[in-house]
């Protein structure tokens, strides 16, 4: 119960400093990944289902609060945060260069998804292909420097709200 | 091994019901989000402003000289302005009650203060105000400020309404240029049209397009244009921008104007709905 009040806890502090610096408007409005970190740490430490339901309800928050139809975001961080929990057991997720490049990686994944997604909208104007690839450049820029801190973080809060299992157990 | 099968299924399940989600069920529930983050984004974004301000005043100090010269300057030509102007104001009131038009400010306007600079997600252009259906607001209004058009209403929930900005590629609005008396579609856009500016998002600049602008018509640099009024959805005569570059399009039949928005959508900090 505890272990879930640390998750709460970490999500919540995710979405209010996902609400104070949302975008760098100088990278295409690339998107400062604190959510998407967060889900990527409990994909790297926890089991499956903590992960699916991590994920999902971090990409239902993010939709909600932007203008992304509902579901896509939970969709790029659930298939993402999969994707990432396979490679769990090569890697350490204590080391700095875990979060640096499943973070980079991950979150352009994630931008480029949302990307396909929102363009079989029918009414949406496009969005020049320069423009995207910077958007996910500049996110996964910005992984580089946010998800070891997240990770820090949430890495302290697994410490005070008791015991962090390692994935799959 | 079933268990966890069983929670990615559970997933997957849930995503698909909420791709299915129908529009006035995904705004509720995004209602319900932005409505309990709304006063937390209200604080966050004052302080982000704050620190916004305190760093921009510093830059400025140094351009303080100038930028004085330049007012004192601005001054004098808007007060010769204002002197011409009234006599126009006067001519048109006569004008106007001769004829029995509605008085313009007998539009009802919701003031509202802006509690989201960007869109989360960074694709979208908009802002998020903390008014809502409870202060008579609904999709497809527009949105104003003292200086011209800002966009329109776009989704609304009980205390916040989100706006789609004019320099949004998706926002859409008839314009007329005053001067040659062209009509046009302004849009926001990404690019410029001249290929001075490709890609001039990148540099974080709001801009915006008018389109289908006849090909006979002698658009020069600095045009106002505004809005034209045809539609239900914008009032007429609202300034929206200035031109700053035109060329033909791609089809060689039209010329289309690359427009620099009259209002400065990074420090929008208070905005009005036209209500009626």
């Amino acid at each position: 119960m505890s272990r879930m009040m640390g998750v709460a806890v970490m999500l919540l502090g995710a979405i209010l400093l996902q609400i104070a610096m949302p975008t760098v408007r100088y990278l295409a409005s690339a998107q400062v990944p604190f959510l998407f970190a967060t889900v990527l740490y409990y994909a790297l430490t926890r089991n499956r289902g903590t992960m699916m339901l991590i994920a999902c309800t971090a990409g239902l928050v993010l939709d909600s609060l932007s203008t992304m139809p509902l579901g896509y975001t939970s969709a790029g961080f659930c298939l993402v945060a999969f994707i990432s929990s396979l490679f769990r057991s090569l890697v350490y997720e204590d080391s700095l260069l875990t979060p640096i490049v499943f973070g980079a990686v991950g979150a352009a994944a994630v931008t480029l998804l949302s990307f396909a997604l929102i363009s079989t909208g029918l009414d949406q104007q496009g969005w020049p292909i320069g423009w995207v690839a910077l958007k996910a450049l500049g996110t996964a820029m910005m992984a580089v420097i946010v998800t070891p801190i997240v990770f820090f973080s949430a890495r302290r809060l697994d410490a005070v709200f008791g015991g962090r299992r390692r994935a799959g157990i | 091994m079933k268990e966890k099968n069983v929670y990615i299924w559970m997933a997957l399940i849930g995503i698909v019901v909420l791709f299915n989600f129908t529009p006035a069920l995904s705004v509720r529930v995004k209602g319900l989000f932005r409505d309990i983050f709304a006063p937390v984004q209200g604080v966050t974004s004052s302080y982000v402003g704050r620190v916004r301000g305190a760093v921009g005043q510093m830059q400025e100090i140094e351009s303080y000289r100038e930028t004085a010269d330049r007012i004192a300057e601005e001054l004098f030509v808007l007060k010769d302005r204002v002197r011409s102007m009234e006599k126009v104001v006067a001519e048109n009131a006569e004008l106007r009650r001769t004829l029995g038009f509605a008085s313009r400010s007998t539009r009802r306007v919701v003031p509202c203060e802006v509690i989201g600079q960007r869109d989360l997600s960074g694709w979208w252009q908009t802002i998020r105000v903390n008014k809502g259906s409870t202060a008579g607001l609904t999709i497809d209004l527009p949105v104003i400020t003292a200086d011209g058009l800002v966009g329109r209403t776009m989704e609304v929930s009980r205390r916040t309404t989100e706006i789609l900005l004019i320099t949004d590629p998706n926002c859409r609005i008839s314009v007329r240029m005053p001067r040659v008396g062209a009509v046009g579609i302004a849009r926001g856009s990404r690019e410029g049209v001249s290929g001075r500016s490709p890609l001039a998002m990148l540099h974080g600049e709001h801009l915006a397009r008018v389109e289908y602008v006849v090909k006979d018509a002698d658009i020069r640099v600095g045009d106002e244009v505004v809005t034209s009024g045809l539609g239900e959805m914008y009032p007429g005569d609202v300034p929206v921008g200035c031109v700053r570059s035109w060329a033909l399009d791609s089809s060689g039949l039209y010329q289309a104007a690359e427009l620099e928005p009259v209002v400065d959508m990074r420090n929008l900090k208070y905005v009005f709905v036209v209500v009626k």
